[in-house]
């Protein structure tokens, strides 16, 4: 049989209340039920709200249910300094947490992972039985067995964090838990996005909603017609479950409905409150109907006669009732400022979304103008989004999927043969950062993994970068090979080039108009120059060519190429998967605007204009700061026409360049950002600017060359820099319109999965295939 | 201009919003803030480079503040001794712990410490900026309020002038009207009827209603005032069960109403009468009843019994001693049995008041003594009748004792005692 799978939880058992124990539980027993062999690793500690350094419970192996249940001794504890620690970490405000910055102390934040319930048995265990477990699952995250056993096992280990936006999260263990391990399981769409707020885009690729299981009643509550004063059958009503308490913002609707009734007297419309709580809010207006505590039977008929469900909440990390009410086909609102919540209702498309109290008493409005039948139609949506992610079987089958428990999963992969020829490239120069450099190395790495033999050579080379690729000469290739050859620049490589006989493909990056930057720099402007002059005669030598867009592709085509394919850069998020320097996070989180630019410091990228604008912007947004991220000269002139133009307007202190930056640097400027903004003339490619839909930041730019080919629907693009003002405001739009920027955000959402490797490595294979056909 | 290819975004509708944006910008410019290059940069920006070098400290501190925790990089000797050397480090390291790990977490609890202690000096900074904005706010709100108050008094002078003006003319129509009657009434074939007289006799005895109207409101009080004051009755209405149907309250001489005002928010049935138009016309707009009559006349028109209680506030004070035994005898004969009177009345007990502020009102007839009240009362038929002394002055009108302090209380107790007394009978 094959290896088990084991779930490490600080506490287990049945009865256990509390969301990650209630859920660890079901997952084990089903998974278990479904003929997986099922274990949990846990602690002999009884649970959550007993002293944590004592045993309860004996060592040793039980089997419940078909899970074997491994429970190991707790470790004696500091508990006074833990309480200290997490007392501490408690007090600390939610609203003035950074992320990507610890609110704590070393001191702290060991006492807080070292002193917390701990079993250095269970650790030794992890250790020493890892190869016998084919993974792990690991919840919730801020317990010790977690915080210290999964970086024991992290290539085998699934993370389900059960996250909440609290100081815990910011812990920086914590953030090393979600980077090391090998997958994140989330409850909800709302809880990844919470997670890509705190630790970046660098961990998408490894996440899965799995969803959580709602056992539901199903249509139990058909006979009662009658709850409280409400006729079920027959008053039309707005419903609100849960508790009725201030802080579920149950007040702020009940005032929002008195408003609803005062702008509409005509309305039959009520407002039924249904839930714990000692408040009562039936005073308030004669049709709000407060009915208390209900039981099941009378929520199932309140939730199957109800107009709508309205949820309020803002401080929700996954929503039961939600599901409830889809099951039921009724649409449901919910606040805009609830992640968890609103990512639901959004995704699903099964109702509506409120922010201030005027939105909610519009949303009463509509929801009392709309027929039964639209009032269906949502509903019905959310149930089938209810029916993805609230039903168990749809839950596990996805548990399956991911931890690879499908039978499809069980055949071992085709290992690829190694091949006898070799693929190499040839690049005129090769430097850290650089998007043509990180292009071939991920075309390498992908040539190696097909089997075949793959070097990158280039006529130059960052000394850092030595490991990646080697210095060409004409002697380390035959003329007989296949090559890829990166055309961006002239070179030196024109003879041998001519003379190659093997599979080839040239790939073309685009040479920046050498007009741009022959007034600053004429040794630059005649390399360029040089390599726009190669160009015809390379297409005689290369029958197989392709653009990295389509803008390329055409150039190639009007410089003789036949047919020259696309196979645009890969942008791969998994890059920053890396932690972002702690001051620079800190420094630039200060509640001022942040605008970014990413770009070498050169006339075409025009960052002259850039901040003309910038100090136009100011006059709508005083606090803000302009970012130029990219290489300088401090003796290039355009830099010195950059410095004039910054200290004409009086903004030396505001406008910073930030040279060329490590990837943490750029990580950190890119999750600082409110506005990527380029007036950029002409852009090959623009990896930034994907980069910048990646950290969900709004791009603006200005409509040149490729840019409006990479943005698509992403982003927003102006076709003339005049009127300037008009374009500052703009700006001051793409960063304070909560909706505009909602929309441009989720339009880049959808472009950037364009350029992941899944989607442009197929390219490559047409292109292998292309090549050798041609040769 | 702006362009889009997603479906979600009008671009006209985006525009507008730009326009909206460059309006709003232009409307906040518009006072005296200089358009561009005005604006004082919020925050830090105060000293950038300072900011920046201590960022780079930090930087340096953050780097070196787990020292102790690393073979250093310096110990990269030649590869056959490098072992031995990085061996011997991690020894060192491993002994110096006991040193070295609390230095660390000093260093980085110091670290954190100058974080947050940076933290709330941009915040300080940037909440001062804010501050120094609405402070600017504030001094242009208040020379625009200046503006105001100034605007205001110029009307308010104008208006003086008015209605100087309206009261020199009003005064000429009346005297006007006067000769006009007199003149006809001599050039008319036959004099007045009977009826007529009267109508003038009658309008003549209202000519100063108006008058009296203004006088009330001059020197008596706020209407708040003067319910306060007056809630000090309530309690005897509620013991002798007045103020319902069967037994309602009659306020002779209601005045502007207070009192029926008092007792309706209190849900009590009242009802007044009072003999000026104009008092009576003002308590009838604020819904309260109130009939135009003379109150002896009206009294004599009630059936026995038909009252719970009888009251009269100032004006006792303005009726002949005949008359007010009458109103007595009649407000007894009107009481159902239980009911209770009240009449209040300055105290002319109080030398300020007997000698002086009594005579404030033209219409005053004498002072009443207390005494002579209580016994006119049980005269009238009233019993346990008492005498209920109010309104004293206040501590600060009292004289210093100095050097006869006898005299100063003496003259204390006359100057500052009761200002007004009422006097209070039931029906038996």
């Amino acid at each position: 049989m094959n290896k088990p799978i084991a779930l490490v939880i600080s506490w287990f058992g049945r009865e256990l209340k509390g969301g990650a124990e209630q859920l660890a539980w079901q997952v084990a027993t089903r998974l278990a039920a479904r003929g997986h062999r099922i274990e949990v690793l846990t602690t002999c500690c009884r649970s959550f709200l007993e002293d944590w350094s004592q045993n309860h419970l004996p060592p040793g192996e039980v089997v419940e249910e078909d899970v074997l249940i491994r429970r190991f001794p707790v470790d004696r504890r500091a508990g006074e300094e833990f309480a200290a620690a997490n007392n501490f970490v408690l007090s600390l405000p939610v609203e003035n947490l950074l992320p990507g910055v610890s609110p704590f102390t070393c001191g702290t934040a060991d006492t807080f992972i070292y002193e917390n319930i701990n079993s250095s048995k269970l650790l030794r265990f992890l250790k020493k039985h890892r190869e016998d477990y084919h993974a792990f699952i690991f919840l919730p995250y801020l317990y010790g067995p977690i915080l210290n056993g999964l970086p024991l096992v992290a290539d085998k280990a699934y993370l389900q964090p059960c996250l909440h936006n609290e100081a815990y999260a910011y812990l920086p263990r914590v953030e090393e838990l979600f980077r090391m391990a090998r997958g994140i399981l989330y409850n909800s769409a709302g809880e990844a996005r919470l997670a890509r707020t705190l630790y970046g885009p660098g961990i998408q690729d490894k996440e899965v909603v799995v969803g959580v299981g709602v056992e539901t009643a199903g249509t139990a509550g058909n006979d009662v017609h009658r709850v409280g004063p409400m006729e079920t059958g027959e008053d039309r009503f707005i419903l609100c479950l849960g508790r009725r308490d201030v802080h579920k913002n149950t007040l702020f609707l009940a005032e929002a409905f008195v408003r609803f009734k005062k702008d509409h007297p005509e309305s039959l419309l009520k407002l039924a409150l249904a839930g714990p709580g000692d408040t009562s809010f039936s005073n308030i207006h004669p049709d709000i109907v407060d009915l208390g505590l209900v039981s099941e039977e009378e929520k199932e008929a309140l939730l199957a006669n109800c107009v709508a469900l309205f949820h309020p909440s803002e401080n929700e990390s996954y929503s039961r009732v939600i599901m409830e009410a889809w099951f039921h086909e009724r649409p449901v609102a919910a606040h805009r400022n609830c992640l968890a919540t609103a990512m639901a209702v959004q995704t699903a498309g099964g109702g509506w979304l409120a922010g201030d109290e005027g939105e909610w008493v519009e949303l009463f409005a509509e929801a009392d103008a709309f027929t039964k039948d639209e009032l269906h139609t949502l509903g019905k949506r959310g149930k089938s989004y209810a029916g993805q992610y609230a039903v168990w079987d749809r839950v596990i089958d996805r548990y399956e999927q991911v931890l690879g428990l499908t039978k499809k999963a069980d055949e071992p992969r085709a290992v690829q043969k190694e091949k006898d020829r070799g693929v190499h490239q040839l690049l005129p120069g090769f430097a850290f950062g650089d998007a043509i450099s990180n292009q071939a190395i991920l075309i390498r790495d992908y040539l190696r993994a097909q089997g075949y033999k793959s070097v990158i050579y280039t006529e130059a080379i960052d000394p850092s970068m030595t490991h990646e690729a080697e210095l060409f000469s004409p002697d380390k290739l035959s003329a007989d090979e296949a090559i890829i050859y990166h055309h961006s620049i002239g070179s030196g490589l024109m003879g041998f080039l001519s003379s190659l006989r093997g599979p080839r493909c040239l790939i073309y990056h685009n040479i920046t108009p050498p007009s741009f930057v022959a007034d600053h720099d004429s040794g630059l402007a005649g390399q360029l120059q040089q390599g726009l002059d190669m160009l015809p005669g390379l297409a005689e030598f290369f029958p197989v060519s392709a653009g990295v867009s389509a803008f390329n592709a055409g150039e190639l085509q009007q410089h003789g190429f036949t047919s020259p394919d696309v196979m645009p850069i890969c942008v791969d998020p998994a890059k920053w998967n890396i932690p972002t320097p702690v001051n620079r996070m800190f420094e630039l989180q200060d509640g001022r605007t942040n605008i970014l630019f990413v770009g070498r410091i050169v006339s075409n990228k025009c960052q002259h204009d850039l901040i003309e604008a910038f100090s136009l912007y100011r006059r709508f947004d005083p606090g803000a700061r302009l970012f130029l991220v990219g290489g300088y000269d401090d003796k290039d002139p355009y830099y010195k026409k950059l410095i004039k133009i910054i200290d004409s307007h009086g903004l030396s202190g505001d406008v910073f360049f930030a040279g060329k930056v490590d990837d943490a640097h750029l990580h950190a400027y890119f999750r600082i950002a409110h506005l990527y903004w380029s007036m950029s003339e002409h852009e090959g490619f623009g990896v930034p600017f994907i980069e910048a839909m990646w950290f969900d930041i709004p791009v603006l730019a200005y409509k040149s060359s490729a840019i409006p080919e990479t943005l698509a629907q992403g982003g927003i693009l102006f076709d003339s820099k005049e009127p300037l003002e008009e374009i500052a405001a703009l700006a001051h739009l793409l960063v304070y319109n909560h909706s505009l920027r909602e929309k441009v955000c989720a339009a880049q959402a959808g472009r950037r999965s364009d350029f992941l490797p899944n989607q442009v490595l197929p390219v490559l294979d047409r292109l292998l295939s292309r090549m050798e056909a041609a040769a | 201009m702006i362009e889009t290819k997603n479906p979600r975004i009008d671009v006209e509708q985006l525009l507008t919003l730009v326009q909206d944006e460059i309006d709003h910008l232009k409307s906040d410019n518009s006072g005296d803030a200089p358009v561009g290059g005005g604006f004082e940069p919020a925050g830090e920006t105060n000293n950038p480079y300072a900011w920046s070098q201590l960022s780079a400290s930090l930087d340096i501190a953050q780097q070196n503040a787990d020292a102790g925790s690393r073979v250093s990089t310096y110990l990269n000797y030649r590869k056959s001794i490098r072992w031995f050397v990085r061996g011997v480090g991690k020894l060192v390291l491993y002994f110096g712990r006991v040193i070295t790990v609390p230095q660390r977490d000093f260093n980085n609890a110091i670290l954190h410490a100058l974080r947050i202690t940076i933290n709330g000096i941009r915040d300080m900074n940037r909440r001062s900026d804010e501050f120094d904005r609405r402070f600017e706010h504030a001094a242009d709100e208040r020379q625009k309020l200046n503006q105001r108050i100034d605007d205001l008094q110029q009307r308010d002078q104008e208006k003086d002038h008015l209605i100087g003006y309206l009261k020199s003319t009003l005064m000429m129509q009346e005297r006007r009207v006067a000769l006009f009657l007199e003149e006809a009434r001599r050039c008319l074939p036959e004099t007045f009827s009977q009826e007529q007289l009267q109508g003038f006799v009658a309008e003549k005895g209202h000519l100063l209603d108006s008058l009296y109207v203004t006088f009330e409101d001059k020197f008596r009080g706020t209407r708040e005032e003067i319910k306060e004051r007056l809630a000090v009755y309530l309690p005897y209405l509620e013991k002798t069960k007045s103020g319902t149907d069967q037994r309602p309250v009659l306020d002779i001489g209601s005045g502007r109403g207070e009192w029926l005002e008092l007792l309706r928010d209190n849900g009590l049935v009242a009802k007044g009468v009072d003999i000026n138009e104009t008092l009576a016309g003002q308590c009838r707009e604020r819904g309260l009843t109130v009939e135009i009559k003379d109150a002896f006349t009206y009294l004599q028109s009630l059936p026995d019994g038909s009252l719970g209680a009888v009251t009269g506030f100032h004006i006792i004070e303005h009726l002949p001693m005949e008359t007010l035994l009458e109103l007595y005898a009649e407000a007894c004969r009107v009481l159902a049995s239980g009911g209770v009177a009240i009449f209040e009345t300055p105290n002319p007990q109080n030398l300020l008041v007997g000698a002086c502020n009594f005579y404030a009102d033209p219409t005053h007839k004498r002072p009443l003594y207390p005494e002579t009240q209580q016994f006119f009362l049980e005269y009238r038929g009233f019993s346990k009748v008492e005498l209920k002394y109010l309104h004293p002055h206040d501590a600060g009108a009292r004289l210093p004792e100095g050097e006869a302090p006898e005299l100063a209380a003496r003259l204390n107790d006359l100057l500052s005692c009761a200002r007004d007394y009422a006097v209070i009978g039931y029906k038996p």
